[in-house]
């Protein structure tokens, strides 16, 4: 059965001044609940416990949408061992004066209940809340004794809701709710940190600095210049690349001796100081991080990729020869693990450009159709042995869309070294584009990049990749207009990062939400606390 | 063959706490007094993906005169306890796919919930780096979790092996505790240990006190969630709700902790597959000798499973040579040799349960029924189908299952496996998933 494949519609990038009309479009906002990092980064920033408790959490959040990550017993009883770790350390011996920042009585307790509660659920405590947390501690301090409440107190704000999920209530009223100036601070401070609002960031929050659209803009800029939107970079870049690929990766030992699981880290390593060195040193620019002919090693990675480097552990910037290198696109990280045990494989590097790049669509395998890659050949190079991919009418349609974008890269073995010949015979790099805004024709990773890089509809895909890694949903209609306007600053700053980033929370999807239209619930049903076992 | 599980002085607990043995001897109490056979049989489901190569996994024979043929080979130690079961297709699989998904999504959201692949809030399928979608409901063994699973320590169990990435559109789960709620599994042995076997408080006078403030703690926690959820839409309540009920279990838990006096295994963990994955077997086959739980799941890989058998010499992975053509001769002796590989695993779970006394004249086996569960047909030639689907049941269900034979069901579907160990196991359902795909219990005496 040859699958059905309809032509798509040509591409149009979005027009703000087309999409952007009536009422404000926020799009849904599920609550979320703090990712391994933003727990660990919240407790270190608490009670400045750097255990990183949380990497031993049962979590499933790789790839992850808000909408699935819920709490499972398991799940429920590591948050317990996890704040009791944490409770325990803050309070033994002396390290409890430290904690509480005063000596222990009742009138020290309050103000840490108030200090720590409105760090932890990342808005000022309301009086409920510090009446409740007050008897608490005094039911604690009766019954078991000063610092078993006190411990108590970190365990429960640990677990509470206002803690573990960022909830988002929004001011107002209507249908659609700006979110309140700690909700905002929240959403940026995640977003750009990785971690909640420090305290410098609460002040500014309280002096009202997030109040305006403006404001919010300025704050997004001085926080890019924080060396810890370190962590925003290198956390989206890893996800658009899957760096996770890297690590177990195999190689044909007889084939590829020199590589190595050590390989495999420097890699990921490489990847990693050319972010950095692009979007924290750099000039923050989208087309550097797809065409510059140079990148980051030391002197093992480039030994590895026997091209002369650094004479040490650290790494530096190596030129590199722009007729094959381009950006991250070429670097081992990238084509290693788009490859097989022992050849590359044009397929996964194709779809990888043609799914992770140009955010189309690759059709499943139609079934009972032979697949049986052809067996390596020592008279015909990997593009020749795919070639039935391009006569045989029943994989044409699919390949054509993927498998030419992946000969781009055929100078880089399966082991992500640069390669002037495969097996002593010439290497064909070049293809053209199909079912695609770009038509025509490249010759190597270059050429294909430049021609990424001047292409709406990759432009586009970088800009929902962003999107995807701010929100943790994907897009949907409502969310036409954000997209555009941020898409629209994108272009208009020739795809300068920094920029799109400040766009993103300028939007109606980061500045607002949808109010809760159903939120008088019935009585819960299976789960209640009353229910019996 | 009987393990003689070795003890420590201390055992590493939850989140590394240092916990001595004395209170996990006092902790795992003698067990309840007995009662009828049903209410020690226990259920675990072996899921393992790509499906096998059907040329060597179906035997020779019907009835009791069947002999295994190379994939299940490793399997004959163990030939008098298994009930390989045939004539039974993954019907939900075939006639309400769902929304979505490819072949593989459809095969692992089946698996165990037989019901439709739901569209999430955003739709279904991979968006940039986000999946959307699930399966559509609670799968068996959360349901006989919930039915039966309130008086043990665990209402259940869940293990891994290197099934955390997510090769597919969907969640790449198995077990579900609703719509859109996948659970996941314990990734690494030593987090199974550390849940199953390490306590959940310290000795005698700290316990009591421990045990006071995660009281305390839970009653202010439960109130703040039941006040959230008041504030809440439906889906977010939905999710908080799933917190709602877990916060439950560990009160329950901590009421009542009580198991029944065991060998604890030593805590270890690996990175390798297989002994990572015979270690997980170990500590359910352990929990379930034990008592702390009555139904648990392992879930090898995920669906589409990237993991290359290289102690196999295999240079493709799993999922690569279940895309090999029918007739390709390298891709038939694969895929044989991982279904051997896997028959090999599910041997060394059997004889775990086989290796512990029940205390009524039997083992451990006799009284549990482990499934096994493939997500598709066939591992060779590039199908994702569900017609003749590989169902292994093993050990005597305390009666329920007659095993030593290969039978023909007929032509079922496989919800219908589910309604016979739901019957076996005292609940009154008559059906599963899409009620009207269902024919009733399969005589499996």
């Amino acid at each position: 059965m040859i699958p059905e494949v309809n032509e798509p519609e040509p591409f149009v990038p979005p027009e703000a001044e087309d999409v952007c009309e009536g009422d404000r479009s926020p799009g849904r906002a599920p609550l979320r609940r703090l990712t391994v990092d933003e727990y660990d980064q919240s407790v270190l920033q608490l009670l400045g416990d750097d255990s990183h408790p949380a990497q031993r959490l049962i979590d499933d959040e790789r790839d992850a949408s808000a909408d699935t990550r819920i709490v499972s017993a398991l799940l429920a009883e590591q948050y317990m061992a996890a704040a009791e770790e944490i409770s325990a350390r803050a309070t033994e011996g002396d390290e409890l004066a430290n904690t509480l920042g005063c000596e222990l009585n009742d009138d020290c307790v309050h103000d840490f209940i108030d200090r720590f509660t409105s760090r932890a659920f990342r808005r000022p405590i309301t009086e409920d809340e510090r009446n409740e947390l007050r008897d608490l501690y005094a039911m604690g301090k009766s019954e078991l004794s000063e610092r078993e409440g006190v411990m108590l107190l970190i365990e429960t704000v640990l677990q509470s809701p206002d803690f573990l999920y960022r909830v988002e209530r929004g001011v107002g009223s209507g249908e659609v709710l700006r979110l309140s100036d700690w909700e905002i601070a929240t959403r940026l401070s995640f977003f750009i940190f990785g971690s909640p609002p420090d305290e410098a960031l609460q002040d500014a929050t309280a002096g009202g600095a997030l109040s305006t659209d403006e404001g919010v803009a300025e704050m997004a800029a001085t926080m890019l210049e924080n060396p810890n939107a370190e962590r925003m970079m290198q956390g989206f870049f890893a996800k658009l690349l899957e760096l996770d690929h890297t690590e177990g990766l195999e190689k044909d030992p007889e084939l590829f001796p020199e590589f190595s699981p050590e390989v495999a880290a420097l890699f990921r390593a490489e990847t990693q100081a050319f972010v950095h060195e692009v979007m924290i040193e750099g000039d923050g620019s989208w087309e550097t991080l797809m065409t510059a002919p140079w990148s980051m090693m030391n002197r093992d990675l480039a030994e590895y990729y026997g091209v002369s480097g650094p004479s040490g552990d650290t790494f530096e910037r190596v030129d590199l020869d722009p007729n094959y290198h381009s950006g991250m696109l070429t670097q081992g990280s990238v084509l290693a693990p788009r490859a097989r045990f022992h050849e590359t494989s044009p397929i996964h590097r194709g779809m990888f450009v043609r799914g992770s790049l140009q955010c189309g669509s690759v059709p499943d395998v139609p079934e009972g159709l032979d697949t049986t890659p052809p067996d390596p050949d020592p008279n015909l190079t990997t593009r020749e042995r795919l070639a039935a991919h391009r006569s045989d009418p029943n994989c044409q349609d699919c390949h054509a869309r993927f498998d030419p974008l992946g000969f781009a890269f055929e100078h880089f073995d399966a082991a992500g070294v640069y390669r002037e010949t495969e097996q002593g015979l010439p290497i064909d790099a070049t293809g053209e584009f199909a079912h695609f805004d770009t038509e025509g024709e490249f010759d190597g990773a270059p050429d294909l990049a430049q021609q990424l890089v001047g292409s709406p509809q990759a432009q586009t895909c970088f800009v929902e990749h962003w999107f995807n890694y701010l929100h943790a949903r994907p897009l949907s209609e409502h969310d036409r207009c954000s997209l555009a306007r941020s898409y629209e600053r994108f272009r208009d700053s020739n795809f300068n990062v920094r920029e799109l980033i400040v766009s993103l929370v300028q939007t109606d999807a980061f500045l607002y939400r949808t109010a809760d239209q159903d939120r008088v619930p019935p009585e819960p049903t299976g789960s209640s606390s009353e229910e019996s076992e | 063959m009987k393990k003689k599980l070795s003890r420590r002085t201390f055992l590493r607990g939850a989140l590394g706490t240092a916990v001595s043995l004395p209170f996990l001897e006092a902790m795992l109490k003698p067990s309840r007094s007995v009662a009828q056979a049903v209410d020690h049989r226990k259920v675990i489901f072996f899921f393992t993906g790509c499906g096998p190569n059907p040329d060597t996994w179906w035997p020779d024979g019907t009835g009791a005169d069947f002999r295994l043929r190379a994939s299940l080979a490793p399997l004959e130690p163990m030939r008098d306890r298994l009930l390989l079961l045939d004539g039974i297709s993954m019907r939900t699989a075939i006639e309400r796919r769902g929304d979505g998904g490819n072949g593989h999504d459809v095969g692992t959201a089946h698996a165990l919930t037989a019901r439709p692949i739901v569209e999430g809030p955003d739709g279904v399928g991979r968006f940039g780096h986000l999946w959307d979608g699930t399966a559509g409901g609670i799968s068996i063994d959360q349901h006989m979790a919930n039915a039966i699973g309130g008086d043990s320590t665990f209402r259940s169990l869940e293990v891994g092996v290197r099934a955390e990435g997510i090769e597919q559109s969907l969640p790449s789960r198995i077990s579900y505790r609703g719509r859109g709620e996948p659970v996941v599994p314990l990734h690494s042995a030593g987090a199974t240990f550390d849940r199953v076997f390490a306590p959940l408080s310290t000795e005698g006078e700290a316990a009591a006190r421990l045990q006071r403030r995660r009281q305390m703690m839970l009653g202010s926690v439960q109130g703040s969630l039941s006040r959230l959820r008041r504030d809440l839409g439906s889906e977010d309540r939905r999710r908080v709700d799933a917190h709602v009920s877990a916060l439950h279990d560990i009160a329950g838990r901590l009421d009542s902790f009580e198991g029944r006096a065991c060998d604890i295994p030593d805590r270890s963990d690996s990175g390798d597959y297989r002994e990572l994955g015979e270690l997980q077997l170990d500590l359910v086959a352990r929990a379930m000798a034990c008592d702390l739980t009555r139904v648990a799941s392992i879930q090898w890989s995920t669906g589409q499973s990237g993991v290359r058998f290289s102690d196999l010499g295999h240079s493709n992975n799993h999922h690569s040579i279940s895309h090999k053509g029918i007739s390709d001769a390298a891709g038939q002796r694969e895929s044989t040799e991982i279904d051997a590989w896997y028959a090999t695993r599910f041997l060394h779970l059997l004889q775990a349960l086989d290796s512990v006394e029940n205390g009524r004249g039997g083992t451990v086996l006799d009284d549990t029924c482990v499934v096994w569960v493939n997500e598709q047909e066939r591992g060779i030639g590039n199908q994702h189908t569900w017609r003749r689907m590989p169902y292994i049941l093993a050990g005597g269900f305390g009666g329920a299952v007659r095993t030593g034979r290969h039978m023909d069901a007929g032509g079922r579907g496989h919800a219908d496996i589910f309604v016979s160990l739901m019957q076996g196991l005292g609940m009154p359902d008559t059906t599963f998933g899409e009620a009207d795909l269902c024919d009733g219990p399969i005589t499996l005496t």
